[in-house]
């Protein structure tokens, strides 16, 4: 297993993550992380510095919406949902990402599969 | 649409910003339980568990600032730090903050209060529709010496004379020959006419007007009709229109009052027509009340229309396409056409006053030439002149335009020192406050930040100052309308405040303010820090730029207070002119026998038995009257008056007047030699004169006049000279003495005067005024329905021809002393910004063994510097600019050595004692302190 990633991701990949882990539910912050470090089979750890802000410059962007909703911890706590408006810019994002990723690897000589 | 819901949940951030950190807070809590039990179920023990997951979080301060930043809100919450931060700020300075607000509101209102009324007063438009349609229509000539005019009439500098009245077939032929290029309409002022509505009895002011005034003017009746062409007929019935203000005050509003009937000097007429909401009329500044057509002047006035009666006021409403030149040139032709020699006096001289060589000269070479009747040049050189109407008819714009700059310019001065006292005051305390700002920098505030808070803090005051100016300028103007009120003046000048003016001088001190607060923290980018915290001295900046604005205020505080020295001097000057005759026991009214109907040599008896009746009050020591009022910028010209008995003069026009026995002992004008008039001096006795000594002087020389006789040119009228006295003023108090003649009122028709008016004398030892109700009583035996007009004593009648004078000189003490305040500021804030930049200065010296005098010495030196330079630069401010106010002043130069020093002086020790205090502050200075601070 090699080390996970605790570099910063680009802000333009995690708020693609971000709405990655939102498409079926919705999750509070904590959630978002945790599925974020699933799906990426523990490679990537979002640092909470990078998370909210970027959270709440995503809602500002009108990509996803919080809710107030009750959390396993049995208490009160905000859930974000992705929006039409953010399924769209996913879909355009992730595309993009693709392409540039494969072109990327062309170059350096590595084939996905 | 997105900038919208930004700048919405900015706002919302403004006030829910609280619940909004706690939502924050909430959320980072929840994440970190999370953690916490994550750990737990890792193994950890509950402490452990919950520091790591803090710990694992980071900083959660700095996350939470980074979410504001990127949810938009970062600027609203800095706005309201910068806000609480200038509030403090201000707060811990009171002094510069009540200064600087000061200075403003100072400005600001006086501005506003002066800029308005002027505005009020000068600019505002007729209240009709397109009045920049309107002309005003004067007609110029030399001629118009010679006229019966109810118009106003002015004489041009060049000598011309001109007026605003013509007589009503000049009006007709106006309206015919213009027909094409202009609406013209005429109109008549019936001022003071006595009016009876709804059984009360009152003196009220109308107009008489052309039946297509109203059309002309494009004003519309809000109920009724206005006075249409078939109203102005002889013959027609006799109908009125009312202001609304009289229908409301008079009728309460009520419909009824058409059809009512109002009495104007006992003719009756119907009320047909309500003008709309804020018609006042076409005279600027004039209300009007009641409009009735021109064909009543026989009821009104109880006289008959002709070419001799020059009393109709014209303006014209130009058709779109036409111009200026058109509209002139048609009616120049009308003048051509239709003047005639008739429209001149020539009863009272026969042929009387032809031009004059003098006047021959005067004319200019490329006029219009009119030579219908060659031997009779009186119709020659009539020219009209069009005036800018949109006003109204004012006719006094070239008399009122010079103190209206001169006030205009005290207000913008004031303005400027304001602006110059705020930026001298901010460049001292930002350049003070470097530490401050460096500081501030060094522990990472962005430089747009620092300079976002320095405008914080200048608007703050501005906005602070703007609000103490709107409060000063009603209170300022509240106070200006009672000093007018209280003369019987500034009627019809608005008592509002002036939005646009208020803007106005608020823009322009608010860029004062921010220019200024921005300069200073600009510098904040150049600032080296280093340089800054290591050494606490640094560069003067700013100081010089504080000197300067000092020098500036003062030198315009001295032009100021010059020009306030100079018109008081004037005004007293005025005040103590002698004018010849006892003014302060000596009640004046007026009688005017129309009023009560009566005709011919019926109105000599009844000023005769008036006078009788008046003498008849206990405590009054002297009745007389006479039919021109003194000193109310009123006369009779009479001639050409020639001296049979001095062939080598040549005669000329002298002023004249007809007086009742006792006018000289009533007025208190002593006779010289010869006698006073008698009750032998009867309407067909011989024709006695009494002539004043200036009279005697310039037709006589140095021989004595009395026995001498007099001749009028043209006419086989001799006079003989019984009594001869001193001096006296006539018309205006500012004029020279000059040749009058006194005929006696028995022989006043006899001579050519005619009987209007008389003015009745009363002299007594008491308060006059304690004497009006008896006098009144005594009156009523005389004739119970005869108005008296106008009482008053003749020291007040004196002092309203004066008053623009004492007026403009008051305003211009006020602002003399705004300025001398605003410049005392300055100066003290320079000066205390002086000592504390000194301050280590100061302590060394003081520590090598110098004095408190010694130790002050350098401050109050270099304030005298920057108050010296000011003053020479007020000298070369005050000398070319003295010229524009001469024409303001009776006997006094525009740069009187004596008003320019002691303005000097004062303005020196006034500066002095600004920078005494804080000389004071360096005197205590303590040297250990001092080196121990540096």
């Amino acid at each position: 297993m090699t080390k996970p990633f605790n570099s910063d991701l680009m802000q333009g990949t995690l708020d693609m993550l971000i709405l990655r882990v939102l498409q079926k539910d919705s999750l509070h912050g904590w959630g978002i992380s945790q599925r974020i470090h699933l799906l990426s089979e523990d490679m990537l750890k979002v640092e909470e510095g990078s998370l909210y802000p970027a959270l709440y410059r995503m809602e500002r962007k009108g990509h996803i919406r919080a809710k107030w909703g009750i959390s396993e911890l049995n208490r009160k706590a905000k859930f974000y949902e992705m929006t039409a408006a953010g399924r769209k810019y996913y879909e355009a994002e992730r595309k993009n990402w693709i392409q540039l990723a494969n072109a990327t690897a062309l170059v350096l000589g590595h084939k996905f599969s | 649409m997105a900038l919208l819901k930004d700048f919405v949940r900015r706002i919302k951030y403004l006030f829910k910003g609280s619940r909004l950190d706690d939502e924050m807070t909430d959320e980072i809590q929840h994440h970190i339980e999370f953690q916490q039990k994550k750990n737990l179920e890792a193994g950890m023990s509950e402490k452990e568990a919950r520091l790591e997951a803090v710990r694992r979080f980071g900083n959660v301060e700095r996350i939470k600032e980074e979410c504001r930043d990127s949810w938009g809100v970062r600027l609203v919450s800095d706005l309201m730090n910068d806000l609480k931060l200038s509030i403090r700020r201000l707060i811990r300075n009171p002094g510069f903050t009540s200064v600087a607000i000061v200075s403003l509101g100072i400005a600001i209102g006086s501005n506003t209060a002066v800029f308005s009324m002027l505005n009020s007063i000068l600019f505002r438009p007729l209240s009709v529709s397109n009045p920049e349609q309107l002309r005003e229509i004067n007609v110029e000539g030399p001629a118009l010496r010679n006229i019966r005019s109810y118009g106003i009439s002015n004489v041009l500098p060049d000598g011309r004379k001109e007026t605003n009245a013509v007589p009503h077939s000049i009006f007709l032929e106006m309206q015919r020959t213009a027909v094409n290029h202009a609406d013209v309409v005429g109109f008549s002022p019936i001022d003071g006419i006595e009016v009876r509505a709804h059984g009360d009895l009152y003196t009220g002011s109308g107009l008489m007007v052309s039946g297509n005034f109203f059309d002309g003017l494009g004003v519309h009746a809000v109920l009724g009709r206005t006075i249409q062409l078939e109203d102005d007929r002889p013959g027609a019935e006799p109908v009125a229109a009312v202001s609304y203000k009289y229908w409301q005050t008079r009728f309460n509003g009520d419909p009824a009052a058409l059809n009512e009937i109002v009495t104007l000097n006992r003719s009756s007429f119907r009320i047909v027509g309500v003008l709309p909401q804020g018609f006042r009329g076409p005279r600027h500044g004039e209300e009007d009340d009641l409009y009735v057509p021109l064909a009543s002047l026989p009821v009104i006035k109880q006289e008959t229309s002709s070419e001799r009666l020059w009393w109709i006021w014209i303006m014209a409403r130009l058709k779109n396409e036409s111009s200026n030149e058109q509209l002139k040139a048609s009616l120049d032709l009308a003048l051509e056409r239709s003047i005639s020699p008739a429209s001149f006096r020539t009863d009272e001289g026969g042929q009387n006053s032809r031009l004059r060589m003098r006047d021959r000269k005067s004319m200019p070479k490329d006029g219009r030439v009119l030579l219908r009747d060659q031997t009779d040049q009186y119709t020659a050189y009539m020219r009209s002149i069009l005036l800018d109407g949109s006003g109204g008819a004012r006719n006094q714009s070239a008399t009122m335009a010079v103190p209206f700059l001169l006030m205009l310019g005290a207000a913008m001065i004031v303005l400027f020192a304001a602006c110059s006292n705020l930026a001298g005051l901010l460049i001292a305390r930002t350049v003070s406050q470097e530490n401050d700002l460096a500081t501030r920098a060094a522990l990472g505030a962005s430089s747009l930040r620092l300079v976002r808070q320095g405008m914080t803090e200048s608007l703050l005051i501005a906005i602070l100052g703007a609000m103490l100016g709107w409060l000063l300028s009603v209170i300022g103007k509240g106070l200006i309308l009672k000093i007018l009120a209280s003369a019987g003046q500034g009627e019809g000048i608005s008592g509002e405040n002036d939005h646009r003016v208020f803007i106005f001088t608020i823009l322009i001190t608010v860029l004062a303010a921010v220019l200024f607060g921005l300069f200073p923290s600009l510098q904040s980018f150049r600032i080296n820090l280093m340089d800054v915290l290591r050494a606490r001295t640094t560069a003067m900046r700013g100081w010089v730029a504080g000197r300067v604005f000092v020098a500036l205020q003062v030198g315009l505080a001295l032009f100021l207070i010059t020009g306030a020295g100079l018109l008081l001097r004037s005004v007293s000057n005025i005040q103590r002119i002698d004018p010849g005759f006892d003014m302060e026991n000596l009640l004046v009214f007026q009688l005017n026998a129309r009023n009560g109907g009566y005709e011919d040599e019926r109105k000599l008896d009844l000023y005769q038995r008036s006078v009788a009746a008046v003498r008849q009050v206990p405590g009054v020591k002297l009745v007389a009257s006479s039919d021109m009022p003194l000193l109310a910028n009123s006369s009779r010209t009479y001639g050409v008056i020639q001296a049979p008995d001095n062939p080598e003069f040549m005669g000329e026009n002298v002023l004249a007047m007809s007086v009742s026995e006792d006018f000289f002992g009533a007025l208190g004008i002593p006779i010289l030699s010869g006698r006073a008039f008698q009750s032998t001096d009867m309407s067909m006795s011989e024709l006695v004169v009494v002539v004043n000594e200036s009279f005697g002087r310039k037709f006589f020389g140095h021989a004595n006049p009395i026995g001498k006789r007099l001749t009028q040119k043209g006419t086989d009228r001799v006079f003989r000279i019984v009594g001869v006295c001193a001096d006296t003023k006539y018309n205006r108090i500012k004029a020279d003495a000059r040749p009058i003649l006194f005929v006696p009122m028995a022989q006043a028709s006899r001579v050519g005067f005619g009987i209007f008016q008389a003015w009745i004398y009363v002299n007594t030892d008491l308060d006059p005024l304690s004497l009006v109700p008896s006098i009144r009583k005594s009156m009523a035996t005389v004739d119970p329905d005869l108005p008296l007009i106008g009482v008053k004593t003749q020291l007040v009648q004196m002092n309203e021809t004066i008053f623009k004078d004492k007026f403009q000189a008051k305003l211009l003490v006020v602002f003399a002393s705004l300025g001398v305040f605003l410049s005392c500021i300055g100066t003290y804030g320079l000066m205390s910004y002086t000592v504390s930049r000194r301050t280590s200065e100061i302590g060394i010296r003081k520590a090598l063994g110098a004095g408190s005098t010694e130790a002050i010495r350098p401050i109050l030196k270099s304030s005298l510097i920057v108050t010296c330079i000011g003053l020479v630069l007020g000298i070369v401010f005050v000398l070319p600019f003295g010229n524009m106010i001469r024409d303001q002043l009776y006997r006094v130069e525009p740069h009187d050595p004596m008003i320019v020093a002691v303005a000097m002086v004062l303005l020196f020790i006034v500066s002095i004692g600004a920078s005494w205090f804080p000389s004071r502050r360096a005197a205590k200075i303590s040297p250990m302190e001092t080196l121990r601070e540096s």
